[in-house]
């Protein structure tokens, strides 16, 4: 027989866990067009700050996306526990 | 996207809020939260460096067309008193130089009666092309061209604030005309650049359809070789209910000999142009048309390809035509006011000593389309200054047609609308001669 809070907390957890996978596709849908294209006309110092700016963004995208991942990744684990419990 | 970015980061924000706040909660959905907070921070640094870069970018544009303004006024101001200060001393340079000058004649006329010499010393250039077929080179002609009529009114001893406020920068009274007509009048004393009138020598009717790109449309620019010395060619579009259209094509430089013969299409039409209207060249094409029908009211629409492009801009520009449109190809336009209100189109080859001629180019207002034709790979050597022959902006115009930029498809369509509709094509070449 589940607790009640238990049930409250499962229900809350699932809620959240159905959110950041929604969260995830958004989020890897948006970096191919947040992050812009390689290019080749800017040259010299301009080129390379793009570039080192551009590497930036990628990394900082791929971060914030990994952490979304191992959040969904935690909350799922955190409902099979609470799932055990029951 | 930036909105989006930070639409995801609000949301995770308040799913934090709600996220493994209960004491019942495993240590996993803790660990979560920690997570959700650390994702949320990185997509709002990722949705600020993203604005920042398109900030960036659009500043940077901005930036391009500011420092090539700063450079560019900069460079004219030192260059043109640099060049006001030379010609103060141009008369003792004149002195000093006068023997090497002679020299210089006395070498280059013995090449011309030495059997084979004038052909290695054409070989020498075609095979020593690296340093005229360059950006740089171009870019200090373009200066010289600008600072041209400083160095003359130093040499004739206006004194230097005097000629800052005549030129470019100033009133505007002394420019690159200036110093072409100086050239002309000093060269007319030995018999060179002297203009003189120009009558037909004949027509011919040739079939011909609109043309339906860039490429087309240089394709139709006359090649006198090809035409038995026709310079200009006129399609005359007949239209449904409106008045006839006009696309006129103009040649290039016929022949390079600086006394003026029988051909309009030669080098003392390329220094009346720097001038203005008037070349033998211009008033050929203006005789044309008046024969072809074209009035005041004509819609017309130039294309040319080297002094023909110049010639076309010239044209234009006079005020005389209803100008509809205009394209040139490796030019002299530079210093041309094309007036606004019609579609231009310029292409040059940044490493092309003929645009530089035509000075600095001040029509911003047209869709320039510049190409380093040789960068990155190996000049060829079968030409002196191969970035200006036709073979390469033909080239140009192939990528042109294959390209999607707006400005250049644009145009392109602009161009091709004005004879879509003609009900029939008439063209004709015209041959002229000087008087």
């Amino acid at each position: 027989m589940a607790r009640p809070e238990d049930a409250a907390l499962l229900d809350a957890l699932e809620a959240q866990l159905r959110e950041l996978n929604y969260l995830q596709a958004r989020v890897d849908a948006m970096r191919s067009t947040l992050l812009p294209a390689p290019a080749s006309f800017w040259r010299g110092a301009a080129g390379r700050v793009y570039e080192a700016e551009r590497s930036a963004l990628a990394e900082v995208i791929a971060r914030g996306s990994g952490a979304l991942s191992t959040a969904t990744s935690l909350t799922s684990d955190a409902v099979e526990r609470v799932i055990a419990r029951v | 996207m930036t909105t989006e970015a930070s639409l995801i980061a609000r949301y995770l924000s308040n799913l934090e809020q709600e996220a493994g706040l209960q004491n019942n909660a495993p240590f996993e959905a803790w660990r979560a939260r920690t997570s959700i907070a650390e994702a949320e921070v990185l997509i709002a640094d990722a949705e600020a460096r993203a604005r920042s870069l398109h900030g960036g970018l659009i500043s940077a544009a901005d930036g391009y067309g500011f420092v090539d303004r700063f450079i560019g006024a900069f460079v004219r101001s030192v260059a043109s008193d640099v060049a006001g200060v030379l010609g103060m001393f141009a008369p003792l340079n004149t002195l000093f130089s006068m023997p090497l000058l002679l020299a210089g004649g006395a070498v280059a006329g013995g090449i011309s009666l030495i059997p084979g010499a004038k052909e290695a010393a054409s070989r020498f250039m075609r095979e020593n092309n690296e340093l005229l077929t360059n950006p740089l080179t171009v870019t200090i002609e373009r200066e010289t061209t600008m600072v041209a009529d400083d160095a003359m009114m130093g040499a004739i001893g206006i004194p230097r604030p005097v000629a800052d406020l005549l030129g470019d920068e100033g009133l505007g009274i002394s420019n690159h005309a200036t110093a072409a007509s100086g050239v002309m009048a000093a060269g007319s004393i030995f018999g060179l650049f002297r203009e003189s009138p120009v009558h037909l020598v004949g027509t011919k009717p040739v079939v011909a359809t609109p043309p339906t790109g860039y490429q087309e449309r240089l394709g139709r620019v006359p090649d006198t070789d090809e035409t038995g010395g026709a310079q200009v060619v006129i399609d005359k579009y007949e239209m449904e209910g409106e008045p006839d259209r006009f696309e006129v094509y103009i040649a290039g430089t016929v022949t390079f000999n600086p006394i003026a013969a029988d051909e309009p299409f030669d080098m003392t039409t390329n220094m009346s142009n720097a001038v203005g209207p008037g070349s033998g060249a211009y008033e050929s094409v203006a005789e044309a048309m008046r024969l072809a029908g074209i009035d005041e009211n004509s819609p017309v629409q130039f294309t040319g390809y080297s002094q023909g492009g110049g010639t076309a801009a010239q044209l234009a520009s006079s005020g005389d035509y209803n100008t509809v449109g205009l394209a040139t190809f490796g030019g002299p336009t530079g210093q041309v006011a094309i007036p606004e209100g019609f579609t231009t189109v310029i292409v040059e080859h940044t490493d092309d000593l003929v645009p530089g001629l035509g000075g600095h180019q001040q029509n911003l207002h047209a869709v320039i389309v510049e190409r380093d034709v040789f960068g990155g790979r190996e000049i060829p050597t079968d030409y002196a200054v191969p970035a200006h022959h036709y073979e390469y902006y033909e080239e140009t115009a192939q990528l042109m047609d294959a390209a999607r930029s707006d400005a250049i498809t644009g145009s392109i369509d602009a161009l091709n609308r004005f004879g879509e509709r003609a009900v029939s094509v008439t063209s004709t070449q015209y041959q002229f001669e000087r008087d």
